[in-house]
């Protein structure tokens, strides 16, 4: 089911409804039957492998908790038993790590089943790829077809979500879910299961199952969200769309500034898209007081590369350092290659290199989370140079700036221009994701290079892409209003405890003019190529 | 208590929402000829004013001349057609102009009745068609109709709320979109609409007797008969009519005749060789294309039609009462101009 639909509206009016009105107790079932009525209506054919990922997540965590429950049993007896204290110690140690083995194998196991489908789902076009270089070495003729496999919805934010929780339950984190319908809601929430966030167990799992009253603020609250969500989405997104297909359909018909400019509005479409899909996610879960993790924090005001990738999809972000980069970093392999490090290249670069290669492997983890083109794996290296850059040389300069006071780097001016700086790196990156491929990639940044006409700002075609002069005028009008409503936010000011306080008519009035600008200047309806969210392809 | 107040609250938001709606929808409609002029350019005409009232689709829109029906015969007749006119919209024209219009006789054209109204390709001659025609119970019937014929793939709320549908318009309005007078003609053509354009055809023979029929789609029957039995509830005359066109032939001919024979009611076939001949349709001059007289062919459709249904069902020769003849006049006036400019 689109949520950009009359589907959807009178799925989530009925949704509220039945909440509402349902006991308290029984609310989380209507969650968990709305979360399975939206993944069925939306995906009949492949609700299997959510089934897959919830059963084998589920049992695994059981078994890991019955494990870490036995080994604390086991540990209290031998603590009460009589033995020389080395011995106890000794074997503590020997009971811990037989256990810890049993629980590496649970753990692995239910990991390699549901990351094995997602990396068949997702990357089978990367590996037929290879096997189809190496096939053609032994025989030029024969070509292997790439496999036509449709993603099921959400499964990689489920994938990891659930993970999540498992290795959560394998570190004794907290126990595990004993009620499998109860585990199924968190991983098939509705609001979450398209494009995130990827939330944690213990930070949402309690507020599923609690039932929650009725708050008149806190739902309006969560109404607003959803129509901000619904204007970035509509009005600001899909019509920045428009500019990038018509140059991605036939990019050699237009200047480098052009393709410069359409780097610009895929920036535009895909912050609005996701961060709309979010507001409206978590506008959702506010109307019936779920508060889900904020997946976004105005990363177009970053003023590092490092803190913009804390401040966009911060949720996958903070998966990726809570389980891969604390991992790979706390690992004997890695510690002792920390200890290698700071003997053989100094205290400076000793200290910095190490996790410096930990945060490349990340990004690029991230870069090839996105999909399996190369276009994505140069998308990570790239994102992984500038990380390690920053960690490595930025520091450096800091500490020549403070010895021979180059520049004053407490103004504002200093402040703009890491952020521009930041926007221009994040620019760059941006022609990998936007290009269909690597290679077109590499064109559309030659033609930037070589064909760079800033004249195409008064000749006209800028309004020669898909968006006639109204069109495009009202974009840049929605995306100014989009920056003021950032820069309040950023500047603490909460609008919509600020608006809630303004008088019923004007409030209302300011709805009215909201709803109806959503419906009559945004992209939908036949003509319009308003497709589902953009990382809902992920 | 909480909850019933905020659900109050929600009922008086969205009653607010539908007041702007109204407000602001006709603005956003499309003003083409297929909305204009057999919705708002019909109820500019008198209440009860017209003796006969033509149902059809495109060849009906261009090929029927009520003024020359008027000027040769002195029948008040309208025309409620529109382009693709589906067979759904084709039932709620006829019901809503019966609230509105008295008619002896009711005549409909049911050459859509061969196949089943394609949705997807004439979507917005559907719209177009429908958009203006003021909300009814008849609407909502012709609506729901439309979503289920369609297999749900008009959406419901497009139909319901045609700033869906027109929304897009935004950036093209002018200060006319605000006022549809601006885009009538008051009538004038009594819902023709006036295709000077000339195309030269090649006769070709396509009417040859057969005893074969051409199957009806059964949705599209479904609408044609509900007309037919509608007009025979009301008692008011009804006839099926086909204007001249290349394509037709003998097959579709029966079908039509047997389903006027099993209704008792009168068929009129232009094609028919003997009245084709009648007619005098110079092939180089009265066409638009081959399945549509153009505003000259209309001449003499008019002419022969004319004298037919005032024969055969005692239409009324009106050109002697002056409280409508003055009126008639006036336009065949600017009709008649309008057409020598045409010729020009």
């Amino acid at each position: 089911m689109n949520y950009i639909s009359v589907y959807f509206i009178a799925f989530l009016t009925v949704f509220f409804a039945a909440y509402f009105l349902t006991p308290k107790k029984f609310r989380w079932i209507v969650l968990l039957a709305a979360s399975v009525f939206f993944y069925l209506y939306s995906q009949i054919s492949l609700a299997v492998y959510i089934v897959v990922t919830i059963v084998t997540v589920f049992f695994g965590a059981v078994i890991l908790g019955k494990i870490n429950a036995s080994l604390k049993v086991s540990l209290e007896k031998k603590s009460e038993e009589q033995m020389p204290r080395d011995d106890l110690k000794a074997l503590k140690k020997k009971l811990t790590k037989k256990v810890q083995n049993q629980k590496r194998i649970v753990a692995a196991s239910v990991i390699i089943i549901n990351f094995g489908i997602l990396a068949v789902m997702k990357y089978s076009g990367l590996f037929t790829g290879f096997a189809d270089l190496i096939l053609k070495r032994f025989d030029s003729a024969r070509e292997l077809q790439p496999l036509n496999i449709i993603l099921p919805l959400g499964i990689s934010f489920y994938t990891f979500q659930s993970i999540g929780y498992l290795i959560d339950v394998y570190r004794g984190k907290y126990p595990p879910d004993k009620n499998i319908a109860r585990f199924a809601l968190f991983v098939s929430f509705f609001p979450q299961i398209i494009q995130g966030p990827i939330n944690r167990y213990d930070q949402l799992a309690h507020q599923l199952y609690e039932g929650h009253p009725f708050d008149e603020t806190r739902f309006k609250m969560g109404a607003q969200r959803i129509m901000w969500g619904f204007f970035k989405k509509l009005v600001i997104a899909d019509r920045a769309a428009v500019f990038v297909s018509t140059f991605n359909a036939d990019p050699h018909s237009y200047t480098g500034f052009i393709a410069a400019v359409s780097v610009v509005m895929f920036m535009i479409q895909v912050y609005a898209d996701f961060s709309g899909g979010m507001d409206i996610s978590l506008g959702i879960a506010q109307c019936v007081g779920i508060e889900m993790t904020e997946n976004f924090q105005r990363p177009h005001f970053a003023a590092s590369i490092g803190e913009y990738w804390r401040r966009w999809h911060i949720t996958l972000g903070a998966w990726m350092k809570d389980y891969l980069l604390y991992p790979i970093t706390f690992s004997v392999p890695f510690v002792k290659f920390n200890r290698f490090a700071r003997k053989k290249l100094g205290l400076y670069f000793g200290k910095l290199l190490p996790p410096c290669i930990a945060m490349g492997v990340v990004f690029f983890a991230v870069g090839i989370w996105h999909g399996s083109q190369w276009k994505y794996v140069m998308f990570g290296i790239y994102n992984s140079v500038l990380v390690m850059f920053e960690i490595i040389v930025i520091p450096f300069i800091i500490s020549l700036n403070e010895k021979f006071k180059i520049v004053n780097t407490k103004t504002l001016s200093w402040k703009l221009f890491l952020i521009l700086n930041t926007m221009f790196l994040v620019f760059i990156g941006k022609y990998f994701a936007m290009a269909p491929t690597f290679s077109s990639a590499v064109e559309y940044i030659k033609m930037t290079v070589a064909d760079f006409n800033v004249l195409g700002l008064f000749n006209g075609s800028l309004y020669k892409m898909g968006l006639d002069v109204n069109n495009f005028n009202l974009l840049i009008v929605s995306v100014l209003l989009l920056f003021c409503v950032s820069l309040a936010q950023e500047r603490g000011i909460r609008i919509r405890e600020v608006f809630n306080r303004q008088n019923l008519v004007f409030r209302w009035i300011v709805y009215i003019i909201a709803v109806f600008s959503i419906i009559i200047f945004g992209v939908y309806g036949r003509n319009a190529n308003a497709a589902g969210f953009f990382y809902g392809g992920f | 208590m909480a909850k019933q107040k905020f659900l109050i609250k929600i009922v008086i938001f969205l009653l607010l929402c539908l007041l702007v709606n109204n407000l602001i929808s006709d603005t956003f409609k499309f003003k083409g000829v297929e909305a204009i002029i057999p919705t708002l350019e019909f109820y500019e005409l008198q209440k009860n004013s017209v003796d006969v009232l033509f149902i059809g689709s495109s060849s009906s829109f261009w090929g029927i001349s009520p003024m020359y029906m008027w000027r040769d015969y002195g029948i008040t007749s309208v025309m409620r057609a529109s382009f693709m006119l589906s067979p759904v919209v084709s039932e709620l024209y006829l019901k809503e102009s019966l609230e509105y219009q008295t008619p002896k006789l009711v005549v409909i054209n049911p050459q859509a009745a061969f196949s089943e109204y394609n949705y997807d390709a004439y979507e917005g001659s559907l719209s177009n068609s429908l958009s203006f025609e003021k909300f009814s119970v008849n609407k909502l019937s012709a609506i729901y109709d439309i979503y289920r014929d369609s297999r749900y793939k008009i959406g419901l709320h497009e139909l319901m709320f045609p700033i869906f549908r027109y929304h897009s318009r935004w950036s093209e309005l002018s200060i006319y979109d605000n006022d549809n007078s601006k885009y009538l003609n008051g009538s004038r053509t009594r819902g023709q609409y006036m295709v000077p354009t000339i195309k030269e055809l090649t006769f070709q023979e396509k009417m040859i007797p057969t005893e074969e029929k051409t199957g009806f789609a059964p949705e599209s029957e479904r609408h044609y008969k509900n007309m037919i039995e509608y007009c025979i509830d009301k008692k008011i005359e009804v006839a099926l009519l086909v204007l001249p066109r290349q394509d037709w032939n003998y097959a579709n001919h029966n079908a039509l005749q047997k389903l006027a024979d099993e209704y008792g009611i009168e068929f009129i076939d232009l094609n028919v060789i003997e009245i084709r001949e009648t007619l005098n349709l110079d092939y180089s001059f009265d066409y638009y294309d081959s399945t549509h007289l153009n505003v000259f062919g209309s001449e003499k459709a008019a002419a022969y039609l004319g004298g037919f249904i005032q024969e055969r069902f005692g239409i009324a020769d009106r050109r002697a009462e002056s409280a409508i003849a003055d009126k008639w006049n006036e336009d065949l006036e600017w009709y008649l101009s309008a057409v020598e400019k045409y010729k020009k």
